[in-house]
């Protein structure tokens, strides 16, 4: 065999592996299609395709307040990936293209936080946030991201910034330009790559987030706030909306929700898989 | 431009200052919303503290609640903590393995590779919520896979409808978001600085040399941020598993935070319920100091 034939067998062995592993993959969502496609009176007795066809789901969920329940988390991601793209920058430039007393002993305090479990705050969270009057807004989703916006992503925008070079800075400097001026004019516009990536990974974890809706959102009762995730949850728990018990209404929500995360992961994913070693590779 | 030691000094303040203010924010927010929860939880572990009696502690007990935690409340804890360590033990080194397996032949860029990465991330972003709908009707004894299973003559499996099969179940569902581990990989791999594969190549090395001699000597930052983070993450692992969690599991499915929370919030039992949360985080602190301790193995380019 030629060396061409054999790259070319090998190639081939690699594509028929791959896809093989891909359709693996593939099967959950390949199953909730089949679902959300199936007409109602045969979601309960499932053949592997479904008997009847049909489009009932997602006009049962459109119908059932979805859009709403789109609008509210929208406005909950929206909000919180301003604050996160916001403070997490300012902080790591704070910690990388300036200097004051005490920086890496507060700095080590910010990545230590990371390993703190959440149960050990989670509840006193809440009874804090209760105290305040927070329960039932939307203020313990978002305001948070406002203050650092997560440890991971200072940790990150920080590495990226490191590899920003000083004398960008010191001339801006000499320009009469204060540290404010040359975070916002010279050191943001040059970390785009990296904020981009911050901002994606904000928007798919508020898209889905379950546990912080449910508990901060849900005793209230407050449905008019409810975002994706909490609402699915509670209207199939509700008689009144006795269709959202249905597969097929629940897998064509869940199709709807997952299409702009598809949509996101597929245009970002360069920057989404490079985000974590972007630092260490301009470094 | 002279300027005398005082004024010096003084410019010094206002530049560290002026610096400070930015990291104020993140300063802020672990006061907060880590540092503040986190000091009232370590108080109420000492205390008799129950909800449903009245909105303040009701007396200092010292040690009682740990105490209690290891005799009284044994049988229970003592099982969730079983359930929850062998899950992590057997995960934590499938998931790694497994992703990084994955990885590999996604990292090189080829006609395609971005579909491909596509299509096995997938399952990571089904919602939590749907994704414990999915799966409970996915493994009914009428679901697609015991459809499957039925077809191929292997028969019917009760998946998490029965104590025993529940936790294997949890494991195999879980494999289903390895694509969130191999991005981590593919990023890691691609870091890896082409010269050095080009080096392997005019010296004729084989590709299990490459293998062991770079990729994964050079993934050894990757691994150990990955091994810290899951042994965090693993032992908490409690969302997840309540989305599939029902009667007929009950038993198999009993992690270790979800005994908290039900101590909590079922039973009101706040000083219990934090005193069983500070020693899973003492638990989290030593598996992650020991494996700081015996990082040697772990290779570090010149820090940036």
């Amino acid at each position: 065999m030629t060396a061409s034939a054999k790259k070319r067998v090998t190639l081939t062995a690699k594509y028929i592996v791959t896809s093989v592993v891909a359709a693996l993959f593939l099967f959950p969502v390949f199953v909730m299609v089949l679902r959300a496609f199936t007409a109602d009176d045969f979601v309960f007795a499932p053949r592997f395709f479904p008997v009847e066809w049909g489009v009932s789901g997602f006009v049962n969920a459109v119908d059932g307040g979805i859009v709403q329940l789109v609008i509210n988390t929208l406005i909950v991601a929206g909000l919180t990936i301003a604050g996160t793209a916001v403070s997490s920058t300012l902080c790591a430039y704070g910690f990388s293209k300036v200097k004051f007393k005490g920086q890496s002993v507060v700095f080590g305090i910010v990545i230590a936080t990371l390993m703190l479990p959440a149960v050990c705050m989670q509840l006193q969270l809440f009874s804090q946030y209760y105290n305040w009057g927070w329960i039932g807004s939307w203020l313990p989703l978002i305001v948070p991201a406002f203050f650092g916006g997560g440890a991971t992503n200072i940790f990150l925008v920080r590495q990226y910034m490191k590899g920003v070079p000083n004398s960008v800075c010191e001339a801006a400097k000499i320009d009469g330009a204060n540290k404010f001026t040359i975070y916002w004019r010279i050191v943001l516009p040059m970390c785009m790559p990296i904020v981009t990536y911050v901002m994606v990974i904000t928007f798919l974890g508020c898209w889905n987030d379950l546990m912080g809706p449910l508990m901060y959102l849900q005793m209230s009762g407050r449905e008019s706030y409810y975002t994706l995730s909490l609402g699915i949850y509670m209207k199939s728990l509700d008689p009144e909306f006795w269709q959202w018990q249905f597969p097929n209404v629940q897998m064509a929500v869940g199709l709807l929700m997952m299409l702009p995360c598809v949509l996101l992961f597929f245009l970002f994913q360069k920057s989404l898989i490079e985000g974590v070693t972007m630092g260490s590779v301009k470094g | 431009m002279a300027l005398n030691a005082k004024e010096r000094r003084k410019f010094k303040v206002a530049d560290n200052l002026t610096s400070f203010l930015f990291v104020v924010p993140c300063v802020l927010g672990i006061i907060l919303f880590t540092l503040m929860p986190m000091v009232s939880s370590l108080y109420y572990s000492f205390t008799e503290y129950n909800t449903m009696v009245s909105s303040s502690p009701q007396a200092f007990v010292g040690l009682d609640n740990y105490v209690a935690v290891f005799t009284t409340e044994w049988a229970k804890a003592g099982h969730a903590l079983k359930v929850t360590v062998l899950y992590s033990l057997v995960t934590i080194p499938l998931y790694m393995v497994l992703g990084f397996m994955l990885a590999l032949p996604l990292a090189r860029e080829f006609k395609g590779v971005r579909v491909f990465r596509t299509l096995i991330y997938l399952p990571v972003l089904i919602p939590m919520i749907i994704s414990g709908y999915l799966w409970n009707d996915l493994t009914q004894s009428y679901g697609h896979i015991n459809q499957i299973l039925e077809t191929i003559g292997v028969g019917k499996y009760a998946f998490f409808n029965s104590e025993d099969t529940a936790m294997l179940s949890f494991v195999l569902m879980g494999l289903f978001t390895l694509g969130g581990n191999m991005v981590l990989w593919i990023a890691q791999i691609k870091a890896i600085p082409n010269a050095m594969f080009e080096a392997a190549e005019i010296e004729g090395a084989k590709y299990r040399t490459v293998l062991f001699r770079i990729i994964i000597p050079m993934c050894t930052p990757m691994i150990f941020y990955n091994l810290v983070l899951s042994v965090v993450n693993s032992l908490q692992t409690y969302a997840s598993a309540i989305v599939v969690r029902t009667h007929l599991n009950a038993d198999a499915l009993d992690f270790y935070v979800g005994q908290v929370y039900s101590k909590i919030v079922e039973m009101g039992n706040l000083g219990m319920g934090s005193a069983m949360s500070w020693i899973l985080f003492v638990i989290i602190a030593v598996i992650a100091g020991i494996t700081f301790k015996f990082n040697k193995w772990v290779y570090y380019e010149e820090d940036v």
